[in-house]
C-alpha cells in the first residue's frame, strides 16, 4: 500500500507576467510505507520544488498529491521537515526547537521537555540544551533540526539536502546517523540530495531527475535491505554509481546542449 | 507562451502601483466638498491645488523652495566635506580616532537641534545659523560611515598597491577612498533627508523665509490652504532632492565600477 | 582593566573638552555674555531644577517623545510585518509610503498645529508620525529579509499561518527592527525638541527657547544640557535592552 502517491503532478511558475517557466513536467510516483526513496538530479531539476509540494507548501498546478488517500492541501507535523541550512529558529535554545511541535499541538510543559530532551538524546546532542543555535556547529545543528521534526511523530519524513551545508566528515557520520535511525523507526522517507552516493548508501529506491523541464529519468532499485551488511552496501554503491553517474552526466549534457 | 494581454497587465501594475494614492485623493475631495469633513481644516483638494498654483505662478512658493533647498544644500555641502575628511582622518591617525570616536558616539543620539537657539544667539537669525545647524545635523551620520568606509577596505586592494610602489598619502586618496565609497555615499544618502528636516524646523522657528516660514506664518494667519499648499510644496521639494541626489549618485557609482573594473583587468 | 573603568576611559575626550569649556571660559577667552562657562551652566541648571521645576518640563518632554515613540513603534512595526505578510496590505500601504517618504517630517507640524491647537496632542502627533515611516519602512525590509525555511518549519510543526507573522517573523527580524527603531528614537527627540521649539507650553524645548528670550543664557545652556543628556541615556538604555532582548545573538 502506498503511503505517498505523486498523481500527474506539474509545476508552472509565471515570470515576468507573461512567461511561463515550467518546473515540473507530470511526475508520477508512488512511495510506500516505511520506504526510504531518494530523489536525486542536477541543479534546476524540480527535485526540491517536488518535495516542498509533498510538504503541502507549494500547491500543484496539476496533478494532485496524496499521502494516506488524502490529498495535500497545506502542510502538518504528518509531515516533517529538515532543510539544507537547518533553518533553527535563532532566538530559541535547542530544547526551545524541539519542544516546539509539541507546545504547538498543547502538550504540557513538563511532558513536553521529557519528551524534547529524549530526542536530543537521541541525536547525541545531551548536555546542549540550554544552547542557542548559533553557537552549534552545522552538525550539531542539523541534529537539532531532525530532533525538532522527530520529536512530532511524523509518519513522513522530507530531508531536502539535509547534508549539503556539512564538511565531508560530518556529512559521514550523519549519513550513518540518519541510516541507524531509520532502521530502528522504519519512517517513510523522502530525501533530496546531489550526491549519488550517499543517495545509494541511504535507500532502497533511487528515483533521477532530468531537469528543464522535470521530470523523472529512471528509478533504480538499490536492492539492499534495512539489515544490509557495509560490505554489501559499498558494493551495491560502486555498481550503481555507474550507472546513475551516466544518467546524472548524460542529463549534464543534453541540458548543456539544449541550452 | 503568453499568459494574458500585455496591456491588461499594465494596468494591473499601475492599480497596484498608485492605486490607493488615487483612492485617497477622491476620497479627499469628495469627503471635502459634501461637507463630511471641516472645510478648513481641511481645505477640499482642489482649493489646495489652486492655493499651490496661485503661489508658484506669483513666485510665491518657488523663492520659499529654493531659499530652503540653498540652505539644505549649503549646509549639507560642508558636512560632507567635513564628514568625509573628518571620517578619513580618523581611519588614518590613531589619536584623532581616539578623540574622535566618543564624540561621535556622544553626538549621534543627541537632538542636535537642541542647540539651534544657541546658534542664533551665536551666529544671529539670518542663513548662517541655519547653514551651521543643518551642517552640525549631518555632519555625524557622514563621520560615521566614512570611517567605517575606510577602515574595512579590503587589504589586499591595500597590499596590492603598496607593492605597487603607491605611498601612503597617494594610498588613502587613490585607493582607500574609491573603495570606501560605496560606504561613504550610504552615509550621505542617511544625511541627506536630514538636510531638509532641519532646513524646514529653522525657518519655521525664525518664521523668516523658506518652505517652513510659510507654512508657519499660514498657520499663524489661519490660512489653512496655504498650509496644505506649503505641504505640497515641501513634498516637491524633497522628491526634486532626493531624485538629484539619485542622479549624483548615479554619476559617482558608474565611476565607482568602471575603476574597478580597471582595477580588475 | 576592569568593564567599570573602561567605560570612562572611553569618554576621556569629552570630559577633556568640558575641562577646555571651563578653562576658556576662566582665561577670558569665551565672551560670558553669550557663551557661559561650565560652572555657570551647571549652577543654573541646579536653580532651574530647585526654582523653575526643571524636572517638571523634563518629565513632560520626556512624556511626549515617548508616547510618540510608543506609538510609532507599536503602529509601525505591526504595519511592516503585515506589509511583508500580506500582498494585499503591502498594495494598499506602499503607494501611500512611498509618496510621503519625501516629505521632510518636521513639515507636518504647522499640520498638527492646525489640527490639534497647541496642546501635548500636536507635539505627540509630531513625534508619531516623523517616527512611524522610518519605522514601517525598516521593519517591512527587515520581515522580507528573513529566511522563508524558518516560516515553512514553524508552519509544518503546526501553527497556524495567521499566528506566524507573530511567532516567526516578528522574532526572526528583531535584530534589523532594533536598528531602525534606534534610529527612530533619536529622531523622535529632535522632533519633540521641535515641536516644542514652535508651540510652547512648557516642556525642555519651550524652556530653551523662552530662556533664550529671556536673556537667561547660562539657564538656556543648561536646559540644552538637559535635552542633551535625556537623548543620550534614552540611547543608551536602548542599547542595554537591545543587548537583553537579542541575547541569544551571543
Amino acid at each position: 500500500m502506498s503511503l505517498i502517491d505523486i498523481d500527474g503532478v506539474c509545476k508552472n511558475y509565471t515570470i515576468e507576467g507573461d512567461r511561463e517557466l515550467t518546473v515540473i513536467d507530470h511526475i508520477d510516483l508512488s512511495i510506500r510505507e516505511g520506504e526510504f526513496v531518494s530523489i536525486i538530479g542536477p541543479s534546476g531539476c524540480g527535485k526540491s520544488t517536488l518535495l516542498h509540494m509533498i510538504g503541502g507548501f507549494v500547491p500543484s498546478t496539476a496533478g494532485e498529491i496524496r499521502v494516506g488517500g488524502a490529498a495535500v492541501h497545506s502542510p502538518g507535523p504528518d509531515r516533517g521537515i529538515v532543510f539544507q541550512h537547518f533553518a533553527l529558529f535563532p532566538w530559541k535554545t535547542v530544547l526551545g526547537n524541539v519542544e516546539y511541535g509539541l507546545a504547538e499541538r498543547g502538550i504540557g510543559k513538563l511532558e513536553r521537555r521529557d519528551t524534547a530532551q529524549s530526542f536530543i538524546d537521541m541525536v547525541k546532542l545531551s548536555g546542549f540544551e540550554n544552547t542557542y543555535p548559533n553557537r552549534l556547529s552545522g552538525g550539531m545543528q542539523q541534529r537539532v533540526a531532525i530532533a525538532r521534526m522527530l520529536a512530532c511523530e511524523p509518519s513522513i519524513l522530507l530531508m531536502d539536502e539535509p547534508f549539503g551545508a556539512l564538511d565531508a566528515q560530518t556529512r559521514k557520520i550523519l549519513q550513518e546517523e540518519l541510516r541507524e535511525l531509520w532502521q530502528r523507526f522504519r519512517k517513510t522517507v523522502v530525501f533530496v540530495t546531489h550526491d549519488v552516493r550517499e543517495a545509494v548508501f541511504l535507500s532502497q529506491r533511487v528515483v533521477v531527475m532530468s531537469a528543464r523541464p522535470g521530470r523523472i529519468k529512471t528509478i533504480v532499485e538499490t536492492g539492499l535491505g534495512p539489515d544490509a551488511s557495509r560490505a554489501a552496501i559499498d558494493e551495491k554503491a560502486d555498481e550503481l554509481w555507474d550507472l546513475l553517474r551516466d544518467e546524472v552526466v548524460r542529463t549534464l549534457d543534453e541540458e548543456r546542449r539544449g541550452l | 507562451m503568453m499568459k494574458a494581454p500585455s496591456h491588461t497587465l499594465w494596468l494591473r501594475r499601475a492599480g497596484a502601483r498608485y492605486g490607493s494614492i488615487v483612492v485617497v485623493l477622491i476620497l479627499w475631495e469628495l469627503t471635502t466638498r459634501t461637507g463630511i469633513f471641516n472645510n478648513f481644516l481641511l481645505p477640499p483638494l482642489s482649493d489646495v491645488l489652486y492655493r499651490f498654483a496661485l503661489d508658484f505662478i506669483s513666485g510665491e512658493i518657488p523663492r520659499h523652495a529654493l531659499a530652503t533647498a540653498y540652505r539644505a544644500a549649503v549646509g549639507f555641502a560642508i558636512a560632507a566635506g567635513f564628514g568625509i575628511l573628518t571620517g578619513g582622518l580618523m581611519s588614518m591617525s590613531a589619536v584623532i580616532r581616539r578623540i574622535m570616536e566618543p564624540i561621535v558616539s556622544v553626538a549621534f543620539p543627541i537632538p542636535k537641534i537642541s542647540f539651534l537657539p544657541i546658534f542664533i544667539l551665536w551666529f544671529g537669525l539670518d542663513d548662517l545659523s541655519k547653514v551651521l545647524m543643518i551642517a552640525f545635523s549631518c555632519v555625524v551620520p557622514i563621520i560615521s560611515a566614512t570611517y567605517l568606509g575606510t577602515t574595512t577596505v579590503d587589504k589586499y586592494f591595500l597590499w596590492s598597491a603598496r607593492n605597487l610602489g603607491t605611498s601612503r598619502q597617494a594610498l588613502f586618496w587613490k585607493v582607500i577612498v574609491p573603495a570606501a565609497s560605496p560606504q561613504i555615499i550610504s552615509g550621505l544618502q542617511v544625511a541627506f533627508p536630514l538636510a531638509l528636516i532641519i532646513a524646514v524646523v529653522t525657518e519655521m522657528l525664525t518664521g523668516g523665509d523658506g518652505l517652513g516660514g510659510y507654512m508657519i506664518r499660514s498657520v499663524r494667519f489661519a490660512q489653512s490652504d496655504k498650509v496644505f499648499a506649503g505641504l505640497l510644496a515641501t513634498l516637491f521639494t524633497g522628491l526634486i532632492f532626493i531624485q538629484g541626489f539619485a542622479m549624483l549618485r548615479a554619476r559617482l557609482l558608474v565611476w565607482h565600477n568602471e575603476t574597478a573594473v580597471t582595477a580588475a583587468g | 582593566m576592569s568593564k567599570a573603568l573602561r567605560i570612562p576611559i572611553f569618554y576621556l575626550p569629552i570630559f577633556a573638552i568640558l575641562i577646555l569649556w571651563e578653562l576658556a571660559a576662566r582665561l577670558g577667552l569665551l565672551n560670558p555674555s553669550i557663551f557661559p562657562s561650565l560652572t555657570d551652566t551647571l549652577v543654573a541648571f541646579v536653580r532651574l531644577a530647585e526654582k523653575s521645576h526643571l524636572l517638571a518640563h523634563a518629565w513632560l518632554s520626556l512624556f511626549r517623545q515617548s508616547s510618540g515613540f510608543f506609538l510609532a513603534a507599536v503602529f509601525g512595526i505591526v504595519s511592516g510585518i503585515l506589509m511583508a505578510e500580506s500582498r494585499t496590505v503591502r498594495n494598499i500601504l506602499e503607494p501611500l509610503l512611498r509618496a510621503t517618504f519625501p516629505l521632510p517630517k518636521s513639515a507636518l507640524i504647522p499640520l498638527f498645529i492646525l489640527w490639534l491647537g497647541i496642546g501635548d496632542s500636536a507635539k505627540v502627533a509630531a513625534v508619531f508620525l516623523g517616527c512611524l515611516l522610518p519605522i514601517v519602512v525598516s521593519t517591512f525590509n527587515a520581515a522580507r529579509g528573513i529566511n522563508k525555511q524558518l516560516v515553512w518549519s514553524a508552519w509544518s510543526l503546526g501553527t497556524p499561518k495567521w499566528l506566524i507573522p507573530w511567532k516567526v517573523v516578528l522574532p526572526a527580524a528583531l535584530p534589523e527592527i532594533m536598528s531602525g527603531l534606534r534610529i527612530a528614537l533619536a529622531l523622535s527627540f529632535t522632533l519633540m525638541v521641535s515641536a516644542e521649539f514652535l508651540i510652547g507650553q512648557r516642556g525642555l524645548g519651550y524652556l530653551i527657547s523662552t530662556l533664550g528670550e529671556d536673556g537667561d543664557y547660562a539657564g538656556m545652556f543648561a536646559a540644552v544640557l538637559a535635552v542633551t543628556v535625556l537623548g543620550f541615556a534614552a540611547d543608551r538604555l536602548f542599547l542595554w535592552l537591545n543587548d537583553h532582548l537579542l541575547a541569544w545573538r551571543e
